[in-house]
């Protein structure tokens, strides 16, 4: 049944991701034929261009969590929460879709400032780069998978903030949304106070400066992906015991 | 073994009690009404069979197993008053949706469904006329073998001539052993289908019993008897 949700999920989200990325290329390709016929003012039109490209991309997340408030919390949910497919199912599709998203975004983001790039000052530049100087990561592969990784656990994560917000504030009755809210704010206050709460971990420095930032990379990961599970596991509880459709 | 069985069901909205204490058992083979006035607890009722809502206490029973689980949901067929479909499908994708969930869908008998009420199957639902989106609903739900429908209005929405269709629909398409519970105010349009209606009122069962039985009994139809007991 998971393979039938994805399948599901990416036929819904691909329509809005799809318009997302095509706006993402034309105003990357647009910056190209207005910056040089602007002259000064060009510059200015490639920042805006710049900025609604990156804004593009970061708005995958948002979308993300649309959907899961439109097709399970809403009047969508009366179909989905009743095909025999579990809550488990349910959530994995829109973690799994999430991640896949934000992956192709980020490429796609990437390639749009490239584009943009193109034929200005220090386009020969590396684009992830301090003054100048790329990020190489040590020439490290792993560490590069490992970022990756982190990256996609806190994209799952950050959905699953919001996930477990929603779902928390559509089981009242009445102000459902001012709710979410609410239960957005306690949860990201827990979670800070458990981070300060708790002991910080026993760090064996070796000396060896990319073996201690493949463990502190790894830390981070568990420490996410832990705070990440804290909210599935809210999120599944209000959808199995307390959902609550208008 | 009962297809559905309520005991001693309560459902409280903030302290408000939208099913009061309901004990219900509905047999195999039989279309129920679940007849009552606005806010007597009907969809309630439905939603909580479906797993959509979570009794605040009691006990609820379906095919044999709880509500809400998908071996539950794989037997149960579900028409919402709302609607609850994609309104970015067309009613082809729609078909093809509840074919890939659902084991027990006809897709033959929804593509005829839809050729008799002229749906065009490329048609998207938000092109679709309010009538025509429920009638696309009801055909889907009524497409399914299941064992048991829960039909909350199902023809609130939609013209006379489609409303006889789609009750014949009913009877046509639905498996003998299964059940049907109809919940509904166009009581004078279902009366001919029911074998049993249930009158809910403030969130309470006041009424149960066999339509012949209340006809003879009461010498006077469902609809007559629900005008004199809930006569405003």
């Amino acid at each position: 049944m998971l393979k039938k949700l994805l399948k599901q999920e990416f036929l819904a989200t691909t329509r809005v991701m799809g318009i997302l990325y095509l706006v993402m290329l034309v105003l990357a390709m647009g910056n190209q034929l207005l910056v040089n016929s602007l002259g000064e003012l060009g510059e200015l039109v490639r920042a805006l261009i710049l900025l609604m490209a990156m804004a593009c991309g970061l708005a995958t997340v948002p979308v993300m969590i649309v959907r899961f408030k439109q097709n399970l919390l809403g009047d969508e949910g009366y179909l989905m929460l009743t095909l025999p497919v579990s809550v488990h199912q349910h959530l994995w599709s829109k973690l799994i879709v999430s991640a896949v998203w934000s992956a192709l975004s980020a490429l796609m983001t990437a390639l749009a400032l490239n584009i943009i790039r193109y034929g200005s000052e220090g386009a020969d530049m590396p684009l992830i780069s301090i003054n100048g100087t790329p990020l190489t990561f040590g020439g490290d592969g792993l560490l590069v998978a490992e970022l990756v990784v982190l990256g996609l656990v806190g994209v799952c994560t950050i959905c699953l903030q919001f996930y477990a917000a929603l779902a928390a504030g559509h089981g009242f009755s009445r102000h459902k949304m001012l709710l979410s809210a609410v239960w957005f704010v306690g949860l990201n206050a827990a979670t800070s106070l458990l981070i300060e709460l708790l002991p910080s971990p026993d760090l064996h420095f070796r000396g060896n400066l990319m073996a201690d930032v493949h463990q502190a990379v790894w830390l981070i990961i568990a420490g996410t992906a832990a705070v990440g599970a804290a909210y599935y596991a809210i999120t599944v509880y209000c959808l199995q015991r307390h959902l609550n459709l208008s | 073994m009962a297809v559905l069985e309520y005991r001693e069901v309560t459902k409280l909205y903030g302290g408000v009690a939208a099913l009061d204490g309901v004990d219900l058992t509905i047999e195999p083979g039989r279309i129920v009404g679940l007849l009552g006035p606005n806010g007597c607890g009907k969809s309630t009722f439905l939603k909580l069979a479906c797993g959509l809502l979570a009794p605040t206490a009691g006990e609820i029973e379906i095919c044999g197993g709880r509500p809400g689980q998908p071996a539950t949901h794989a037997q149960v067929s579900f028409l919402p008053e709302r609607m609850a479909v994609p309104v970015w499908m067309t009613a082809a994708q729609l078909v093809d949706f509840y074919q890939d969930f659902y084991g027990d869908f006809r897709r033959d008998v929804a593509l005829q469904m839809l050729s008799d009420l002229h749906i065009d199957p490329a048609l998207r639902v938000r092109e679709m006329s309010k009538g025509t989106r429920e009638k696309v609903q009801l055909i889907l739900a009524m497409s399914r073998a299941a064992l048991l429908y829960l039909l909350d209005e199902p023809i609130g929405g939609v013209d006379p001539a489609t409303r006889d269709y789609i009750l014949s629909t009913i009877i046509a398409n639905y498996n003998p052993e299964a059940s049907v519970i109809v919940s509904t105010h166009l009581i004078a349009d279902v009366e001919k289908l029911l074998d049993e209606v249930v009158f809910l009122q403030n969130g309470q069962v006041i009424l149960h019993d066999e339509v012949d039985h209340l006809r003879e009994s009461r010498g006077m139809s469902v609809d007559a008897l629900f005008r004199e007991v809930f006569k405003c």
